[in-house]
């Protein structure tokens, strides 16, 4: 007997398009769908015969949100296939491009997608009332990764100077030393972001997952590393396909993944459950002074994690300037050739790991790529954690219950764009 | 500023595409708190749960029509608009989802997904004017913030929105940058559209062509001054599609020079 059903059309304040449905029978384990409508996008297969130098431009436009993660993945990848060497500027830049997608993407997620539910309110808009001053602040924090993305890749969304080998053009001295000015001036203003999520300890969902991030022997994850989950699992990149496996699910056009037969979960708790001790001290303090348990397995937390990590990476971008600064930028390109070869590259986006693999032929033209994104590599535990939810929801009101359901969504941050293409094995 | 009731009503929408151009316009930050006092914005689904059956005044759409859903929905958009504004590359000229077009739909698919049985998706990508009439189109991958603003500012005043109908040269040109043509690099922008302020080639990188072909846009001159430079048919044909695959006369002048039977 089915006791509720919920069938929510178009998942909001998320990007692209999601339906989710989900059946309660009595003594039964609920039936859960997440629905995966976003249209086919096929870009890894029309890929195919471009050529190395182009790859970057095309699967940026994967995403709008995330585009500079996107492009610095491909570029890793190629690089690394066509055995190219990054210059050690050339990484830093590179660096500064991931943090300024990190820091547009969390204040866009924690103030217009997430606050929301929280306070009330269907958008940012019906927040100006009462929070006129978060909102202004949200702006802020939001215009500033899109300035330093803008700054270094060029345009703030599809970045345009980053190219295979280095950047066609770098910031001036005056450019990053007004950049430092502008990030050192956030912090307070990310503070204050953290200690406003921090007030919100409702709803909850507690439930042991296993998490992935991308960890690094020297930083907290964000440009290379191992893939390593918390469980103790670790593998290098190239290797992927034997940790991370994927199925078809005939409701959805993207593939769902797991670990060991299980599902994960990727985004800002996997990074702070694996890397919580490369976090900045500035960022660890206040851990500290909003109470924040970690290893955390609320998934709601994924959103005062966002909040943790815009202060970390604000101050991890200023470190990374502060050492530019001390050298001679100028425009480089590392000297490269066409060539048969194969290789896959991760970086951390603001949802979480993302993976880009790419082969080609000796005259560099792309036979076979492969995409896995941090949405995609959730959809299974999004799924799991609503199965885990949904017998809460049988004393709510139909209203009370969707928007718990929502919220759930919601603190994964999903791209759903970015996940409708998928797994390609050659 | 306006009351409530003389606002007009505007939706935003987004077809398959990567929600960049949306993206782009919460991305006016210094700009968004006044913009709203402007207009009644009903639908915006990427930042807003709120709902609104229409119609509206206005309706932008972003992103291409991939199936039989997608193109229901435009249809339906369509109906319940006074002015419908074709939103970004993907929505003005198929943007790079038209990459597919000119390939085996089935074998894209199955390479894609394995079994595919579960994919429904159309063989070829068309800009949102060959489906229903499109009253304005703002181009770019993604579309400038700043064309969004004065389009806007004119369509709220009573204006006629300006088209910009040269290329990108003269933007160029305008910001003193060096020809990367003269530089030895493949640049589309002699016969691109301009509207992005001469984006790409200001730092460094030659032209994609993301604004759509200008008119009048001489194909056959481009195609030789690449061929000077040594760039081979496969080149040239990769520059051409990269944004513009879908747009039929751009491929026919291309197909009349190169031959190639499936442009």
């Amino acid at each position: 007997m089915v006791v509720a059903k919920f069938d929510i059309h178009h998942i909001a304040r998320v990007e692209g398009h999601g339906d989710l449905f989900v059946e309660l029978q009595k003594g039964k384990e609920p039936h859960v769908e997440m629905r995966v409508t976003e249209g086919t996008r096929l870009f890894e297969a029309f890929l195919r015969n471009q050529c190395f130098a182009e790859v970057s431009h095309v699967m940026s436009r994967i995403c709008g949100i995330c585009s500079h993660s996107h492009a610095v993945a491909a570029l890793r990848a190629v690089e690394a296939a066509l055995r190219i060497e990054p210059s050690h500027q050339t990484i830093q830049l590179r660096k500064l491009m991931l943090l300024g997608d990190m820091l547009e993407s969390h204040a866009l997620h924690i103030n217009f997608l997430a606050l929301p539910d929280y306070v009330g309110a269907r958008n940012i808009v019906e927040m100006l009332p009462k929070y006129q001053k978060e909102v202004q602040r949200a702006l802020q924090l939001k215009k500033l990764g899109n300035e330093l993305m803008e700054l270094v890749g060029g345009r703030h969304t599809h970045p345009l100077c980053a190219v295979v080998g280095g950047f066609t053009h770098v910031p001036s001295l005056t450019q990053l030393e007004s950049m430092k000015k502008r990030l050192r001036a956030a912090i307070p203003d990310a503070k204050g972001q953290i200690e406003l999520m921090g007030n919100f300890t409702d709803p909850q969902l507690v439930r042991r997952s296993q998490y992935l991030a991308v960890k690094h022997p020297k930083e907290y994850p964000i440009h290379d590393g191992q893939l390593v989950t918390d469980m103790g699992l670790q593998i290098s990149v190239p290797e992927y396909q034997t940790m991370i496996k994927e199925r078809n699910v005939p409701y959805a056009h993207a593939k769902f993944s797991e670990i060991k037969g299980t599902p994960f979960v990727v985004g800002s708790l996997a990074r702070l459950n694996i890397a919580y001790d490369q976090l900045s001290d500035t960022a660890k303090q206040m851990i500290q002074q909003v109470g924040l348990k970690l290893p955390s397995y609320d998934i709601f937390q994924m959103n005062i994690g966002q909040a943790i990590e815009y202060l970390h990476y604000l101050d991890h971008a200023i470190e990374i300037i502060d050492e530019l600064r001390r050298t001679k930028l100028e425009p480089h390109v590392a000297k490269h050739e066409a060539r048969a070869g194969m290789s896959a590259a991760a970086v951390e986006a603001p949802r979480g790991v993302l993976i880009h693999r790419y082969a080609f032929d000796a005259r560099g033209k792309v036979t076979s790529a492969d995409v896995i994104t941090p949405t995609a590599m959730n959809y299974a535990n999004i799924e799991a954690d609503i199965r885990a939810l949904a017998p809460t929801l049988q004393d709510l009101s139909k209203e009370e219950a969707e928007l718990k359901l929502n919220m759930l969504i919601r603190a994964y941050d999903p791209c759903i764009s970015c996940s409708v293409h998928y797994l390609h094995t050659c | 500023m306006p009351t409530e009731k003389s606002k007009p009503v505007v939706a935003f929408y987004g077809l398959t595409c990567c929600a960049g151009c949306q993206l782009e316009v919460l991305n006016l930050e210094e700009e968004l708190l006044e913009i709203l006092g402007h207009i009644n914005l009903v639908q915006f689904r990427m930042g807003s749960s709120a709902k609104h059956p229409g119609p509206y005044d206005v309706c932008f759409v972003e992103g291409s029509v991939t199936n039989e859903a997608e193109l229901a929905h435009l249809k339906e958009l369509r109906e319940k608009s006074k002015v419908l504004v074709a939103l970004g590359a993907c929505a003005t000229t198929g943007g790079v989802n038209a990459l597919r077009n000119g390939r085996n739909i089935e074998e894209l698919k199955q390479s894609v997904y394995g079994d595919a049985s579960h994919v429904r998706t159309l063989p070829q990508i068309q800009p949102l004017k060959e489906y229903v009439k499109v009253d304005y189109e703002l181009q770019g991958c993604p579309i400038a913030g700043d064309e969004f603003i004065e389009f806007l500012t004119a369509l709220l005043t009573g204006g006629e929105p300006s088209e910009k109908n040269y290329a990108v040269c003269v933007e160029c040109r305008l910001k003193e940058n060096i020809c990367l043509m003269k530089e030895g690099e493949l640049c589309l922008g002699p016969i691109t559209r301009a509207g992005c302020g001469a984006r790409c080639p200001s730092v460094g990188f030659p032209c994609e062509g993301c604004w759509g072909p200008v008119p009048q846009a001489n194909v056959e001159s481009e195609i030789n001054m690449f061929s000077q430079k040594g760039a081979s048919f496969d080149v040239v044909v990769r520059k051409f599609r990269m944004f513009n695959a879908s747009m039929e006369d751009f491929m026919k002048q291309l197909k009349k020079r190169l031959d190639i039977e499936w442009l």
